[in-house]
């Protein structure tokens, strides 16, 4: 594709170039957002303003093609509960893949943490790339919130992106953060084609190697403070993370390849897992049924958040949560899982126990061994020490 | 007094006739007059809506400056052709779902009545649909527009609709910059 060039001064937009806005977004919309990133988005200045500065366009993200084999639900009641699939790409880096990954930064970009469901490829870049959006809007909503605030206490918090607002934001707090310096996070952003994230091994080589089902936690400011809660080394001061983490250039942009829990604090939860992932959007959205119910963050460390949702969609979210990912964090589906009735409850231990027992083989996954037995009948002492690690950090 | 008194009276049955009409008269910018039903205008409108229950609707024809005649007679023939049509299901359904979710397709007499439009009719129905806040219309007039986009590159897309291409030169780089995908050629 080309754009002329033109050295004589703009010929003044013919009308279809001031459509009012309204009708941009309508036209958009029923575009879809592929051919906005590729065709209409681009056609003039003013048009090309309006993809960019609009996120209301970007709240729904659908990059998928014909050709992508995307997981379907068959979505007719998933409506509410914006639970978002992606295909994992399983060679992120190959030259192919990075046109399909510039454009869905971009998306994300353009979507300014509004962005309420997506569907289409992903890897680890693109995850950390929503999440961060998701973040950043809920870090900017409590300083708006909070004019008093004084200091926020961020452990471990993916956001590679500072941007202007962002840093407005913070320097109107009073004295400087103390984990969270914008300073060591602000990074350009990358032109997507440019990026190459570090490989799971190059991450591993600056964080010790992560153990499974390792959940620590750190509550610093109450309820305030969006926690970021993953597998986090062992007997490392949180605050110390941070820096650790974003010693290599590119490493916070990288998942370990162990499946890894991020619960972002209340605004979602991210399970991400390879050869799949799911993303369960905002919470009261994820929550349906009951908006109000919000949790306490420690409840979603067993997902029970599950049990809140409807029998129907508990039971479609168990599924794909144990057949995606948790055959690794085990424990969790079958805590979740004793909120069902006998029969699904069976089908869901029955699934476990094989994904369980085909892990049990790659033994560099588990430094101790998995529960004996069905993982429903685990016991509560060992499940929290499954669940939080040997250094059980206090609640 | 009895005079008064009859003058009132003669009002008040001049504007319960008016409540009765069940048409009202739309007058476009170049002073051409239409007669839509109230029920289909108040129905498919929200600013027409407004008006009648506001009781702005001018009796000799309510002006519409910013529609010409064309485009306010593609408008009456919509609503004429909608009060004929039963509405489906999907269509009674999309007026309440959530203003982002998937756009009805359109009925395939909605269909037929926008292909046959050129694009400047095209162009003007749009407009006076959103200016008229009519939401169906205006879905159905941008699902046919997003078509006409469907598949195209932005050049394409310029051809089509005679856009200029108004870029400035940093505007330019920094799309390539942004947007290296695009330059891809696959």
């Amino acid at each position: 594709m080309s754009i002329r060039s033109s050295s004589a001064p703009p010929p003044p937009a013919s009308g279809w170039a001031v459509l009012p806005r309204d009708v941009l977004w309508s036209i958009f919309t029923a575009l879809g957002e592929r051919e906005v990133l590729s065709g209409a988005g681009l056609v003039c200045a003013a048009w090309r303003d309006f993809a960019r500065r609009e996120p209301a366009i970007w709240r729904r993200i659908d990059l998928t093609t014909p050709e992508d084999d995307v997981v379907e639900e068959d979505g007719s009641d998933d409506d509410e509960t914006n639970i978002i699939i992606c295909k994992m790409e399983e060679v992120p880096s190959s030259k192919g893949s990075s046109r399909w990954k510039a454009m869905t930064l971009t998306a994300i970009d353009r979507s300014a943490g509004q962005c309420e469901a997506f569907w289409g490829r992903a890897d680890d870049e693109v995850l950390l790339h929503l999440a961060d959006s998701f973040t950043k809007n809920v870090v900017m909503k409590i300083v708006d919130k909070c004019p008093s605030l004084e200091s926020l206490k961020i452990t471990n918090l993916p956001i590679n992106r500072w941007d202007d607002q962002m840093r407005y934001k913070f320097g109107s707090l009073p004295s400087p953060l103390p984990t969270v310096a914008p300073a060591r996070h602000r990074r350009r952003r990358h032109t997507a084609a440019a990026s190459t994230p570090a490989t799971p091994v190059a991450a591993a080589a600056s964080t010790p190697p992560l153990p499974p089902h390792r959940c620590q936690m750190e509550h610093t400011t109450g309820e305030l403070t969006p926690h970021i809660y993953g597998s986090m080394a062992d007997g490392r001061a949180p605050s110390r993370l941070p820096r650790q983490s974003h010693g290599g250039a590119h490493s916070s942009h990288c998942l370990p390849e162990r499946p890894r829990l991020l619960l972002l604090g209340r605004p979602c939860l991210l399970l991400t897992g390879r050869p799949h992932l799911l993303l369960l959007g905002r919470p009261r959205l994820l929550l349906t049924g009951r908006p109000r119910l919000l949790l306490p963050v420690a409840a979603y460390r067993d997902l029970v958040a599950v049990a809140y949702l409807g029998a129907k969609k508990r039971w479609r979210a168990l599924l794909l949560v144990i057949s995606f990912l948790l055959a690794k964090i085990g424990v969790l589906t079958a805590s979740a899982a004793s909120c069902l009735g006998t029969k699904k409850r069976r089908h869901v231990l029955l699934l476990m126990a094989c994904l369980l027992a085909k892990n049990n083989h790659r033994t560099r996954l588990h430094s101790t061994p998995p529960p004996s037995g069905v993982p429903g009948t685990t016991s509560a002492p060992l499940r929290r020490r499954y669940l939080t690690g040997r250094q059980t950090t206090p609640m | 007094m009895e005079v008064d008194k009859g003058k009132g009276e003669a009002e008040e049955t001049r504007k319960v006739a008016e409540a009765d009409r069940d048409t009202v008269t739309l007058k476009s910018s170049d002073g051409k007059l239409f007669e839509v039903s109230k029920e289909a205008a108040a129905r498919l409108s929200t600013v027409l809506a407004g008006m009648i229950a506001g009781g702005s609707i001018d009796d000799n024809g309510t002006d519409l400056k910013q529609i010409g005649s064309e485009a306010l007679e593609n408008v009456v023939d919509y609503c004429n052709k909608h009060a004929n049509s039963i509405p489906s299901a999907a269509l009674i359904s999309s007026s309440i779902s959530f203003n982002t979710a998937p756009f009805k397709e359109p009925e395939e007499w909605e269909r037929k009545f926008v292909d046959r439009l050129s694009h400047d009719a095209l162009f003007d129905l749009v407009e006076a649909a959103n200016f008229l806040g009519m939401e169906r219309l205006l879905d159905v007039t941008c699902h046919k527009i997003s078509e006409m986009m469907k598949g195209k590159s932005p050049d394409q897309i310029r051809e089509v609709f005679n856009i200029k291409n108004d870029y400035t030169k940093e505007e330019l780089e920094e799309i390539r910059q942004e947007l290296a995908w695009a330059f891809y050629d696959d």
